[in-house]
């Protein structure tokens, strides 16, 4: 292959991040043919797209036409009445993409066929299934994410070679081989899910998240509860007026909590705790030496700012990940300490 | 697409090549069943413009879709020198850089004959090292050691100026890693902490970074900003013909027949994976499940492919009855 073809040359010092001088290094050497390749540089490059390429959405009965090379107007079809009928959006003067919207036909767009079927024909017509929801902690991510939420730190990784070197080379003894840091999940995992009206819309995802864990944990590490409100009211896992309040049943095992902390939900309702409750629940499991772990559906500035110091809360969203559970954890860790 | 093959042009290489209908090339490196690429074209214009840009080449894409392969066999065809580099939760950037073996210094400095050799004896240089500067890697930084303390270079094939890094699995590590190999991917140089020794890539050298992801966790912005992204996806559609296509070339003597059926079966279970939101079954499994029918003599649609399915391709233990009933 030929090396005297352009390339980017390497300058001396940081490159920095992709930058439009790439993008002309790759068309100089690859002379893209059509747009389709062009683009696929652009996209391979993280590049956007010129705004003049953008497509504007066919809103209704009225179809985007552009004009032609040369610049100018597309006729309108003969069925078409002519200048009423024509358009020029303000957005055109103000993006200065040139739009001219033509009326394919008279009066409103023609009702769409199911509207002419009985009531029983729609009854008895084959339902599609409902589209599945794309899932908080869900795959491919979701198993990282669960993974560095549950770890617990232990000093049992590799020998600290560094440390051990140090302390020898200053005539020291050893009285413990110091070990790395490392990750398990051997202490298993807690897990309350809130039964509360507030966590309702993501049953669905609380489901498959104790599905998840059920993958991650073996049976005898995975102990799953429900409760209302507060842990402190009682947790089980069967019917409501058997639940009996919390007791730390393995210490050091890390509890997580499924719940919307008392922010969503009717506004009167019996099952909302108050953050005194849970600033009391959390210095009980803080007490227990375990730690307290919050997947809370709603982001960060919804948080009670008194919860976010007493505990490990982290946003239960498809948009979390393992970057910022990690953060939290440290965070809430050193905090916490 | 049209565009010209300037920096990859696997079609041009010598022997091992054949260009299907579709304008993709089957490229073969060596006798062994992963030694077969099919490059599509995205794939090549996706090469061309990592080398045109001199970026590292990112690649997406689920277990089993070739992303590992794609580098070794992208080596193959330049000619260039190949290092591999597994990532795992546990590495470190430095490791990649170099590593110091300090208990073996210390155990040199106290033992009975005192023989503390030179710092650089103690430096074992890192997979970057040996691709940016593989003549000072062999003597670990320094001017010249002895024959016997000399580094050993990874790559053991044909000597060429260029070489391709293989970083596998990037997002296995720490989410600090890629972070921390970004100076050394932009300066294409790095310093050796214990010895001060700089390590760099002469400007004219290429060094092609191919760096892959099961997309399990994110990388770093800065770092995406920094790579040329190619996200190795198959359509639906395309997703009968392909693994066909990947059982033949890997293995000739496989029923076509069969191999189809398989495909398709797998294809409809990738459909239903997708809507539960599911783990897919991948290339890897798609074989396991043709290579385990093939010599099995198993059909699809019996009780025999219901195993198959369940412990191949869903990789999810079927139930066993535990007493097999009398026959009547």
């Amino acid at each position: 292959m030929d090396s005297n073809l352009p390339r980017r040359a390497v300058p001396p010092g940081r490159r920095g991040p992709i930058s439009i001088g790439d993008l002309v290094f790759a068309i100089g050497a690859l002379h893209p043919g059509d747009t389709e390749t062009s683009a696929a540089i652009r996209a391979l490059l993280h590049i956007e797209r010129e705004p003049a390429t953008l497509a504007l959405p066919n809103i209704g009965a009225w179809k985007p036409m552009t004009s032609p090379p040369g610049g100018a107007a597309p006729s309108a079809p003969s069925s078409t009445p002519a200048a009423t009928d024509r358009m020029t959006p303000d957005a055109s003067a103000a993006t200065g993409i040139d739009v001219r919207l033509t009326k394919t036909g008279n009066g409103p767009p023609p009702p769409p066929d199911w509207a002419a079927l009985s009531h029983e024909a729609i009854q008895s017509a084959p339902r599609r299934a409902a589209p599945h929801p794309r899932l908080l902690f869900g795959p491919p991510r979701g198993r990282a994410i669960l993974s560095t939420t549950l770890a617990t730190i232990v000093d049992e990784g590799d020998v600290d070679l560094t440390l051990v070197v140090a302390q020898l080379a200053q005539g020291r003894h050893l009285r413990t081989l110091p070990r790395l840091p490392s990750l398990t999940l051997r202490r298993g995992l807690e897990l309350l899910i809130d039964q509360g009206a507030g966590l309702d819309p993501f049953r669905l995802d609380a489901e498959r998240l104790v599905e998840s864990l059920d993958d991650i944990l073996s049976d005898d590490r995975l102990h799953v509860a429900s409760f209302a409100g507060c842990p402190s009211r009682g947790v089980g896992t069967g019917p409501r007026d058997e639940w009996v309040p919390w007791r730390a049943a393995r210490p050091g095992t890390p509890l997580v909590v499924v719940t919307d902390l008392g922010i969503s939900g009717p506004a009167v309702n019996a099952d909302r705790a108050d953050v005194g409750e849970w600033l009391r629940f959390a210095q009980l499991v803080r007490e227990s030496g375990s730690e307290l772990i919050a997947l809370v559906p709603f982001e960060a500035g919804r948080w009670p700012p008194a919860l976010a110091r007493a505990m490990t809360m982290i946003h239960w969203s498809e948009r979390t990940n393992v970057g910022a559970v990690r953060r939290a954890r440290h965070e809430s860790h050193a905090r916490l300490k | 697409m049209q565009f010209t093959q300037a920096h990859f042009n696997p079609g041009a290489t010598l022997g091992g090549t054949r260009v299907e209908t579709d304008r993709s090339v089957v490229f073969r490196a060596g006798d062994q069943p992963g030694d077969v690429y099919v490059y599509r074209e995205p794939v090549i214009l996706a090469l061309n413009v990592a080398l045109a840009t001199r970026r590292p080449l990112r690649i997406s894409g689920e277990p089993g879709s070739g992303k590992s392969t794609l580098a070794r066999s992208a080596a193959a065809v330049l000619g260039w020198r190949y290092y591999k580099h597994m990532i795992t939760s546990r590495t470190q950037a430095s490791e990649l850089l170099w590593t110091f073996d300090t208990l073996r210094r210390l155990n040199d400095a106290n033992g009975k004959e005192k023989q503390l050799r030179p710092d650089q004896a103690y430096v074992e240089p890192g997979t970057l090292w040996w691709a940016f500067d593989p003549d000072t890697a062999v003597n670990r930084g320094r001017e010249r050691l002895a024959f016997t303390a000399r580094a050993r270079d990874p790559w053991q094939g044909e000597p060429h100026d260029a070489a391709v890094v293989l970083l596998d699995e990037i997002d296995k590590a720490d989410p600090d890693v890629p972070n921390d190999l970004l100076e050394a991917f932009d300066l294409r140089a790095f310093t050796v902490r214990e010895t001060g020794h700089r390590v760099e890539a002469p400007p004219s050298r290429d060094v092609l970074l191919i760096l892959t992801t099961n997309g399990e966790r994110e990388l770093p912005p800065a770092f995406m900003r920094r790579c040329v992204t190619l996200a190795l996806e198959v359509t639906a559609k395309e997703e009968v013909d392909w693994f066909v296509r990947i059982a033949l070339q890997r293995n000739s003597s496989v029923e076509e027949t069969l191999a189809r059926e398989i495909a398709t079966a797998v294809a409809h279970l990738r459909e239903a994976a997708r809507k539960g939101s599911m783990r897919l079954p991948g290339t890897a499994e798609y074989l396991d499940a043709l290579e385990a029918c093939g010599q099995l003599e198993v059909r699809t649609g019996g009780t025999a492919w219901d195993l198959i399915e369940q412990n191949v391709l869903w990789k999810r233990a079927a139930p066993v009855p535990a007493k097999v009933p009398d026959t009547p």
